[in-house]
Parts: C-alpha cells; sequence; structure tokens
C-alpha cells in the first residue's frame, strides 16, 4: 500500500518517455493502469502504523534522559561511534536482540570510523541496509518498533535513537517545507514544536504541537 | 554542458563510496541507509546543521561554505558549479585523485550504466574507444549503483564499450533493474555481435521495459566490416539480430551517417524493411566528433547537405514501409523541412551546446544542437540561423 505514491509517480512520468512514439492503444492501455493506482492516493502514508511519538511533547519528558547521549557536549556521542549498550545505561544484561530486519549482507560498505564501522549498522533500525529488498523497503522502514518486529524489552537507547532520528526527520521536513525549527538536532525544542504548530495551522490538523500520525503524513515524514 | 566529475576536498573519513545525494526534505523520508547518503547542506545555514545532525553514520556530507568542520564528519567539499551535483543523483567518492564523479543525475535524460571498457569491435568513429582492461568489477559497482537511482526514472542506456562481453554479468544487472526499476526503460547499446549463442535468449522476458539498440552500417558485410573494422562484424551482427528476435527482445538499428554508409543508405534502409521487418526503430545518426572520429575526418564527415536527398530517400522508404525511423544529432538547419518531424533532441544534456549562430534561431527550441566538442571542420556549412518558420 505504501508504495502506491511511488508506483503512481512512476506511472505518470512513464508516459514521457523517451521511447518512440506509441499508438492510441498503448495510450489508452497507459490511462487504464493509471486509473488502477489513483485511488490507492486515499490510503494515508503512515495509514495502519502505530505512532508511539503522537503524544511526545517534549524532550525533557522523555523517561530515559540519560540514553540521550549527545546534547551536553559533542564529543564521544556520535552516532557514529555507537556502541549499543550506552555508558550512561545499564541494559538488561541477558535480553539484547539484534533488529530483526536484514542487516549484514551490505556490511561491506563501511564509511564508518575504524573500528566502529561495523557496529553503527545494527543500531538503526530504521535502516534496512539489504539492497535486495530495497524495492519494498519502504513498508519495512520500521520505526514504530512494531510489536513482533522486535522482542519485547527493547533497550531504553534504541528507543531514544528511533525518536531522536524521528524529531530530527520532522525537523528536516519542516526546515525544506519553508518552516523554521531551529537546529536540526533531534530535541523536540519550543522552536521545534512552535514550527510544527504553524505547520499544523496551516495544514488544518489540530495544532498540537507534537508528532500526530496525520502531521507526519502532511509533512512526508515515514514512521 | 555540465561536466560529470568535480575536483572536491573530502575529509579522511569520507571513503570511496556511491552515494545517493539527499536534501533535508529527502532525508525525511529516504529508506536508505545512512551510510549510502550524502546529505546536502549546501544551501541550509550552518546553525541549522547540529553536530547531532553531522554526527548520524552518513556516507558523506556535502556542507555549506560557512559551516566549521567537526573533525569526524565525512565532509565533501565540491568544487566547480554547484549545479554539477544536486539531490536525487548518484556520486562516487575519489578520495585518492580528490574527485567527484556523477554516476547517475536526477531529471537528465542521458544517464547510462556504463559496462565496461572493452569492446570486440574497433569502429572508425567510436566516440568512446575501448581499451583491453580486466573491468569485471564494474559488475558489482554497477548493481550498487542500481540500488541508488530513483524508482521514477524513466530512462537508462546501458553502454560500454560493449556490454555484452559482460556475459551473464550484464543478465544479472538487467534483473537487478527488473527487481528495483521495473517502469524504467533500459536500452542496452551493443554492437550485437552474436558470441556466446545462448547470451541473447537470456533476456526473454526478464525485464518489463527492454530494448536494444545495435548499429548496422551496410547492406554488405564487406561495407559493415569495414566501418566497424573487425572481419565477420556483419554475419555475427545478422545472427544476433534474429537471436534477439527469436527472444522477443525489442531491437532499434542505429546508423551512424559516415561517408561511407552514406553512399549506400538507401540500400542500407530497403536492407533493413525487406530483412529485419521487425525492428520497433531506426535511428539515422550525425557522427560524434570525438574519439576515434577525430583521427579519420577525411574518411568520415559527410555533410548533411550533400546527402540531404539520399537521407530523404532512406526516411521515406522506412517510414512508407512501417518502421518508425528517426534522425538523430543532426541540426535543424542541416536538413529538408520535410526530415523536421523525424529530428530528434538527442545528444545527452552533459554534452550538448548551441553555436554562436544559434542565438538568433527561431527553431532553436526544438533543435538538438550540437555536441559541446564540434569544430568548424565537423560542422554543416548550412549552419545558419533559421528566422521564420
Amino acid at each position: 500500500m505504501s508504495n502506491a505514491l511511488m508506483i503512481v509517480g512512476a506511472a505518470t512520468l512513464g508516459t514521457l518517455g523517451t521511447e518512440p512514439p506509441k499508438g492510441q492503444s498503448d495510450l489508452s492501455r497507459l490511462s487504464e493502469m493509471d486509473g488502477k493506482y489513483a485511488t490507492v492516493l486515499s490510503t494515508s502514508l503512515n495509514a495502519g502504523r502505530h505512532n508511539l511519538y503522537a503524544g511526545h511533547r517534549s524532550h525533557s519528558s522523555h523517561r530515559s534522559h540519560s540514553s540521550h547521549r549527545s546534547h551536553s557536549s559533542g564529543s564521544g556521542s556520535s552516532y557514529r561511534s555507537y556502541t549499543p549498550p550506552p555508558a550512561t545505561y545499564t541494559p538488561p544484561p541477558t535480553r539484547y536482540t539484534a533488529p530483526a530486519a536484514p542487516v549484514a549482507p551490505a556490511a561491506p560498505r563501511t564509511t564508518g570510523t575504524g573500528s566502529s564501522g561495523g557496529n553503527h549498522l545494527n543500531s538503526y533500525p530504521t535502516q534496512n541496509l539489504d539492497p535486495a529488498t530495497r524495492a519494498n523497503s519502504r513498508s519495512t522502514n520500521n520505526l514504530t518498533l512494531e510489536p513482533g518486529t522486535y522482542d519485547k524489552p527493547v533497550t531504553e537507547g534504541r528507543d531514544a535513537d528511533a525518536l531522536k532520528l524521528l524529531i530530527m526527520r520532522v525537523q528536516a521536513a519542516l526546515y525544506s517545507k519553508g518552516y523554521d525549527p531551529g537546529a536540526i538536532d533531534g530535541v523536540l525544542t519550543p522552536e521545534t514544536q512552535s514550527a510544527l504548530r504553524m505547520f499544523q495551522l496551516a495544514h488544518g490538523i489540530r495544532a498540537t504541537g507534537t508528532m500526530t500520525t496525520p502531521t507526519l503524513d502532511a509533512l512526508g515524514v515515514r514512521l | 554542458m555540465l561536466p560529470l566529475e568535480t575536483r572536491a576536498e573530502l575529509a579522511p573519513s569520507a571513503k570511496a563510496s556511491l552515494l545517493k545525494v539527499v536534501s533535508l526534505a529527502e532525508f525525511a523520508q529516504s529508506p536508505l541507509p545512512f551510510e549510502r547518503l550524502a546529505l546536502d547542506l549546501r544551501d541550509v545555514p550552518a546553525d541549522h546543521a547540529s553536530n547531532e545532525l553531522l554526527n548520524l553514520p552518513w556516507g558523506a556530507v556535502l556542507p555549506s561554505s560557512e559551516l566549521r568542520s567537526p573533525s569526524e564528519a565525512p565532509l565533501v567539499h565540491l568544487e566547480g558549479p554547484p549545479g554539477v551535483c544536486k539531490p536525487g543523483d548518484v556520486v562516487e567518492l575519489n578520495p585518492l585523485q580528490k574527485k567527484v564523479a556523477i554516476r547517475y543525475r536526477r531529471g537528465d535524460t542521458g544517464n547510462v550504466l556504463f559496462a565496461t571498457e572493452r569492446c570486440n569491435s574497433y569502429c572508425l568513429m567510436c566516440s568512446q574507444p575501448p581499451r583491453d582492461v580486466q573491468d569485471d568489477w564494474r559488475v558489482r559497482h554497477l548493481l550498487d549503483l542500481i540500488d541508488l537511482i530513483d524508482p521514477e526514472e524513466t530512462s537508462l542506456a546501458i553502454s560500454g564499450g560493449e556490454p555484452t562481453l559482460l556475459g551473464d554479468g550484464l543478465v544479472d544487472v538487467v534483473a537487478k533493474c527488473a527487481h528495483v526499476l521495473p517502469n524504467t526503460h533500459l536500452h542496452i547499446l551493443s554492437n550485437g555481435r552474436l558470441r556466446e549463442p545462448g547470451l541473447h535468449a537470456k533476456f526473454a522476458g526478464l525485464h518489463p521495459n527492454l530494448s536494444w539498440g545495435i548499429p548496422l552500417y551496410g547492406d554488405r558485410y564487406a561495407l559493415h566490416d569495414y566501418v566497424v573494422q573487425s572481419e565477420g562484424a556483419f554475419a555475427q551482427t545478422l545472427r544476433g539480430l534474429y537471436a534477439l528476435e527469436a527472444a522477443q527482445q525489442r531491437v532499434e538499428i542505429r546508423v551512424v551517417l559516415v561517408k561511407p554508409t552514406v553512399e549506400r543508405l538507401a540500400q542500407l534502409a530497403r536492407y533493413i524493411w525487406r530483412n529485419l521487418p521487425f525492428v520497433e526503430h531506426v535511428a539515422l545518426m550525425g557522427i560524434e566528433p570525438i574519439g576515434f572520429a577525430k583521427a579519420h575526418q577525411r574518411e568520415l564527415w559527410a555533410d548533411p547537405a550533400d546527402y540531404g536527398d539520399v537521407l530523404s530517400e532512406a526516411v521515406g522508404l522506412l517510414a512508407e514501409g512501417g518502421i518508425p525511423v528517426s534522425l538523430y544529432n543532426l541540426p535543424l538547419c542541416a536538413l529538408d523541412r520535410s526530415l523536421w518531424p523525424y529530428a530528434v533532441q538527442s545528444i545527452s544534456p552533459w554534452k550538448n551546446d548551441y553555436l554562436p549562430a544559434c542565438d538568433g534561431c527561431s527553431v532553436r527550441q526544438r533543435c538538438g544542437g550540437f555536441f559541446s566538442w564540434v569544430t568548424p571542420a565537423w560542422t554543416s556549412r548550412s549552419i545558419s540561423p533559421v528566422l521564420e518558420i
């Protein structure tokens, strides 16, 4: 379902291809194909996904403050050098589970720094590294930590990173749409909240200043 | 003309890799892993680019000029015009040579998957002279690249060198496109010469929108073999054409209008119509004056002003015979107006330019113009602005 936008785009563009001119029958076949996809647009971007973050109001309200490494100072806090158990957080000792999504195959392309190059690959549940599944990966691009995808005791650190990443995506989308969220830093600052509110007002969405699902849909941010 | 490569200053953490350039807006949506993305912050004020953002495991970050650099981020400062690369493009970082190459340009009509530098022909007018190097690594490289191309891309050429020399590697590349880019029209530019008897059959049903561009330079083996400088090529190419037809492939015939071929162009058109009725398109193409062509200017150059009659005859034969025909790389003012409907803007934007004479021309917008490397020796004497339509 969530591939719909992509497919409609492709089908429309397809008619402008550089191929030799097509006959009338081809054109009507194309418009028939278009018609098939057109209705799918009524399904919104994040339909059916559970938005854990809809109620997230500000940075301080998040329980695991300590695992938001890196607002204080830059050093040692980069995602680049991320290792799953952050220093300030003690994970449940036995139950750490790697993401279910396939991550290993593309690993040779390590662009990270030094020894931690391979590690950070595992730290991003949002990113599907397997090229072969990319075409479908929009639907598996999973920030929501849906039940079933991950074992129950999801570590707080992972959850916090996912939240921070979502906020960054929202800030990036706000910025690119002309609303100023302040620095794109993954923190739901008053500036970001007010940008969210402005955006929501302009789009007829209830102005909560939070990342509700309709807001994410309108921003084009995938959960 | 927009170059496909630019010098760049690369931070030590920016490794050799293929990366998709993304704007902030696309970062919000992209399903690709950070390692395969180059974040474009060139237009983003430095105070918005937090360390949090920069320290995500990007493949590269294209910073704005005022951005102070945190030590770890794989910053890549591009030199040259800012338009050389933009969000949606795919770039290849080359830290050793301090260069960044654009391997895919969003919105460009001339994107190419470059298959190999090798070729088994040695055409007099080859614009991309082959080199005998072992470059099977390109298969792996292309499979990587295909992941990063917009799924909405309308068309890609697979070119070289001779792509079929990759053998099953080419089959893999097309199969990957079928999986990731099923809506993209693929056009394989091959000399069509059948060497492995089973190869062409493997493309049957492989990709929903695949076609082949195969050159034919004469209605006689001696003529074709001379132009491609390779004995037996005519026979092999014809076998290849029939093998493609047997595999239900769509075939375009490409004829470069070099002097020896122009001399028998009408006969060639008739030959195609009689013997290759299944071809879906014939492209009659002006010469690209680069590569080997420059060394053979006297043998090759024919002024369209001199072969207008035979060109009209060939176009008429094919068009009336039901085979769609187009004229590539020929400026409108060098063509009789009856041929204008067949002329196509065919030159890839990155190597397309116009001459000073074009400034006052009323049909410049419709005209394909010239290759950027055109010189007076390769310019028709009939070039002049068309003042009224």
